[in-house]
């Protein structure tokens, strides 16, 4: 059964009802929420909304131990969000849940869930008035074929397509894994906002309000910057001209490129600049620098966590375990790199050739630099499911096809979970099993993302 | 002076598990508060902001309880932790029982060489328990003694003021034992290798799918040009 079948369209609501219905969960789930952690020692928030709510309190309530450290502190009475262990974010996303210590502790989940809401609205607009009326692969069937009213006909295909688009959106605000992580208090949906926004403003065609979007969302967080690749291809190729490696070279360096990367880049430098001004080297330490050299040896999806915790660095000696060259060359940081990067920006070089190829684009960067990272975490994956719904419209595959991928994508989560919980909770020793699923993992998500690509159609 | 006891004990399973102590006040004291030393061993720390959300108490951390690292990248010494009660012990007639639950997380330990050893016992010291009594003119004239169980830490920042009392711990022999499952550095050789192949043939198996779309994207262009 397609996903456009009749049987499934007629009893898609309206989509303000969507709305609505959706806002309603998720301030339910807040309640609840407050009503779950004042009863329950599991806690239904998230640890990181304890993060970031703590500092908010620290940037809000300096003291001689909790200052601002940037050159223009002395301007500002402000703590610093990084006395808070394990704050790793730009002190912007402190500022937002400011109102966290004058309103209620929970100001920052409806934050969080105010930023779905309007990712939707986004989203249902794209479908409408891009992403659908490109000629996607839709039935016509339950279009009504009446020569005599080509009013009627265009009011139905309207209709239709309003159906179509309130589905699909639906797919993201309806998805338990988008309500329950913003209403537990992550922050992801903000960064999916500023992502979307992003792509909304390339998808209209204004280059410069996308671009500092993009700046914007790498400040928040690195990885969107693999996407200016992918605009700069696009961009290329609506200014450059003519073969050959001068048309080439031409694609890459005009002025129309220039001025995204110039735009882009200033949006970048300007958010750091201010921040660093504040609160300093620790910014750019706990922000940045951090992730450069990070080492996570818990376990996670990726299946690089054992290797990590087997070579971990003593505190006592600094060293790791000696190994011969080889060795050293498979557990170096290049060796998980420069794949990651060579497909997480040669994708984008390769599909980032029309506005209209910018969806798929950026869902195979994020899928292939999510399932490639180091670390990998249930939230992660956010990042690439927030653009199917804009996908799905341009996929060719049956039915059986799609309940195969999506299986397989939850079954091999579910899989490393299982396992997972018996090493957390239960205390088992299963760290290779751990690790032989983390492989599992990675293998299914790629088959997957296999699929995706090659089921991708134009326009 | 309050007159009590108190009973610590642990059921651990996992990385993440609860002390809970119960203590048991026969008399109490207005101008008392209870308190409970954990010296921590570098398996185990506490995260002193998730004690923090714990409306019964309030706690202070000293040493390295840093949230993040495996027992063989924090300092060999471990961290010391005081939780103190909320509840003032006030009613000098009645007995009172109430008991202090802290949560407590095991860090992943040293790997071991071989699969025969791959888990590690943690014994934790038993807490010391002891009351905190201030602003009572009985105390005025005597000579006020840390006791020498608190000696050690008497001088941490934070530290509550004079007079402490200690409380008799009443299961002093009770075994407060955890066992965590440890990496194998035999498992190294199949690790690297299997994680690099794997990694290395996803890659090529991803680059190929790619290049074939976009062969496939570029074809269905000059295609429709043609046309």
């Amino acid at each position: 059964m397609s996903l456009y079948s009749d049987h499934i369209l007629r009893h898609v609501p309206s989509f303000s009802r969507i709305l609505v219905a959706s806002s309603i969960l998720r301030i339910a789930l807040i309640i609840y929420s407050e009503w779950h952690d004042a009863h329950s020692i599991v806690k239904y928030t998230d640890v990181d909304y304890r993060v970031f709510s703590d500092a908010a309190r620290f940037m809000l309530h300096p003291s001689p131990d909790n200052r601002a450290e940037g050159p223009l502190a002395a301007y500002f009475n402000f703590g610093s969000p990084y006395t808070r262990a394990t704050y790793r974010y730009t002190p912007l996303l402190a500022v937002l849940l400011a109102p966290n210590e004058w309103v209620h502790p929970s100001f920052g989940k409806f934050l969080f869930a105010a930023a779905d809401i309007v990712a939707g609205v986004l989203m249902h607009n794209l479908l409408l008035s891009i992403v659908l009326p490109d000629g996607s692969r839709i039935p016509q069937k339950n279009v009504t074929e009446n020569a005599s009213s080509g009013a009627a006909d265009a009011k139905n295909r309207e209709e239709a397509l309003r159906r179509r688009a309130t589905f699909l959106v639906s797919l993201h605000l309806l998805n338990p894994l988008v309500f329950t992580i913003s209403t537990r208090g992550s922050s992801e949906s903000v960064l999916s906002l500023f992502v979307l926004a992003t792509l909304y403003y390339a998808l209209k065609g204004n280059w410069d309000l996308s671009a500092v979007l993009l700046g914007l969302s790498t400040h928040w967080k690195i990885y969107p910057f693999i996407y200016g690749v992918a605009c700069l291809g696009v961009i290329g190729r609506e200014h450059g001209a003519g073969g050959g490696l001068t048309g080439y070279l031409r694609s890459i360096l005009n002025r129309g490129t220039a001025r995204f990367g110039l735009i882009s880049g200033m949006t970048f430098l300007a958010c750091g600049v201010a921040m660093y001004a504040i609160w300093g080297q620790p910014f750019l330490e706990e922000s940045y620098l951090y992730h450069l050299h990070r080492l996570d040896h818990r376990h996670n999806f990726s299946p690089y966590f054992y290797l990590v915790y087997l070579t971990y660095p003593s505190a006592q000696d600094g060293l790791s375990l000696e190994a011969s060259s080889w060795k050293r060359l498979l557990r170096s940081p290049l060796t998980s790199f420069i794949p990651q990067m060579v497909l997480a920006l040669g994708t984008g070089l390769l599909f980032g050739r029309r506005k209209e190829d910018l969806v798929f684009t950026w869902t195979v960067q994020t899928f292939v630099f999510v399932v490639f990272n180091k670390v990998c975490t249930s939230q992660y994956f956010l990042w690439y499911t927030l653009f199917l719904p804009l996908l799905l419209p341009r996929l060719s595959m049956s039915g059986r096809r799609a309940l195969a991928y999506g299986a397989v994508w939850i079954g091999t989560q579910a899989l490393w979970l299982s396992e997972a919980y018996k090493l957390e909770f239960l205390g088992q020793n299963v760290f290779f099993g751990l690790w032989a699923r983390g492989l599992v993992y990675v293998v299914g998500n790629c088959w997957v993302l296999a699929g995706i690509i090659d089921s991708y159609t134009e326009s | 002076m309050p007159l009590a006891t108190f009973s610590s004990s642990l059921d651990a399973q996992g990385f993440h598990f609860t002390l809970s102590t119960i203590v048991n006040v026969s008399s109490r004291d207005d101008h008392c508060t209870f308190h409970l030393l954990l010296e921590l061993d570098p398996h185990v720390y506490a995260d002193q902001y998730e004690l923090a959300q714990r409306p019964e108490y309030t706690s202070l951390v000293w040493g390295d309880a840093d949230l993040e690292r495996p027992v063989s990248a924090v300092h060999p010494d471990g961290s010391v932790l005081l939780v103190t009660t909320h509840k003032h012990v006030t009613l000098r007639a009645q007995a009172t029982n109430f008991t202090v639950d802290v949560p407590l997380h095991a860090r992943y330990g040293r790997p071991t060489e071989t699969s025969g050893a791959a888990f590690h016992p943690i014994t934790l010291k038993h807490p010391i328990g002891f009351f905190a009594c201030i602003d009572d003119s009985k105390w005025v004239c005597r000579p006020i003694v840390v006791p020498e169980l608190l000696k050690p830490y008497a001088s941490y920042p934070g530290w509550p003021p004079l007079p402490l009392f200690l409380v008799k711990d009443s299961s002093p022999n009770e075994q407060l034992q955890l066992v965590i499952p440890v990496g194998v550095r035999e498992d190294l050789a199949w690790v690297d290798v299997g994680t690099a192949i794997t990694m290395t043939v996803m890659f090529f198996y991803l680059l190929f799918a790619s290049i074939r779309t976009a062969r496939r994207l570029a074809g269905n262009k000059s295609h429709a040009k043609t046309e």
